[in-house]
């Protein structure tokens, strides 16, 4: 299937571009005239996403993170952020609710679980050493 | 983000306004414990009703401020949760660690 629009973002891993990420995501987003419930969930789920590759896929260096949106038939919405971080060694552990590496940073293990909450699908494709994929699929319904 | 701090007897009251995302947390929650510290309440309020946006990153500095008023023998009461805040903090079943005061 083809995308209708599309948006592909590359910005580095400083912890102010989180909030960049999260609003371009909605804008991008704001075309399938969504709820104000639906932009918070998209705002959070993207936050918890790049928040991941700077504190885990880029832990002790700067990186670029990649942000694209796609837009399909039927309201169809699927945002991709990717990094070519440290990769997670086991996804399905990253995942566990309340999971957290034990770093000394205060940190709540809720970020996937949230993701996942919020989003219709979230796949995850992560290799050591190369990076992280996280993609996200939410169905937007017409309020028409 | 944005914070206030109210300081009445035992309590700290602490209002939070704007965005919690990770870029800010490490901040916000030094600035809590800098009054904690000083002030030693007994109960630590925070109130979340100026929050427009808020991550996981909220669930852990509350989390984190818990653990500091414990080891103090104080506890935590969380006010105004709405809308996405609350979501979250369901989801973590936060009232099982805090007291969540409904509006």
């Amino acid at each position: 299937m083809k995308a209708i629009n599309s948006i592909r973002v590359v910005f580095p891993s400083r912890s102010a571009n989180e909030g960049f990420a999260r609003i371009t995501a909605a804008a991008f987003a704001s075309q399938l005239d969504p709820t104000v419930e639906e932009i918070s969930e998209i705002k959070t789920a993207v936050s918890e996403a790049v928040t991941n590759c700077i504190v885990h896929g880029y832990a002790d260096e700067l990186g670029n993170i990649t942000l694209q949106c796609r837009l399909y038939e039927g309201g169809k919405l699927v945002i991709v952020i990717k990094d070519k971080g440290r990769g997670i060694e086991n996804i399905e552990q990253a995942m566990e609710p309340l999971f957290t590496t034990g770093d000394t940073a205060e940190r709540s293990g809720m970020g996937f679980t949230i993701m996942e909450s919020f989003m219709d699908k979230v796949k995850v494709t992560s290799k050591p050493g190369i990076g992280t994929t996280v993609t996200f699929t939410k169905y937007i319904k017409s309020r028409g | 983000m944005n914070v206030t701090f109210q300081n009445n007897f035992n309590e700290l009251e602490v209002r939070l306004c704007g965005e919690i995302d990770h870029h800010c947390a490490r901040g916000l929650s030094e600035s809590i414990d800098f009054k904690i510290k000083r002030h030693r309440p007994t109960l630590l309020i925070l109130d979340f009703g100026g929050v427009s946006f808020m991550d996981s990153s909220g669930l852990a500095i509350v989390m984190g401020r818990r653990k500091l008023m414990r080891s103090m023998d104080g506890s935590v009461e969380l006010r105004h949760l709405c809308g996405g805040t609350r979501k979250i903090f369901d989801m973590a079943e936060i009232s099982r660690y805090v007291i969540v005061k409904e509006d």
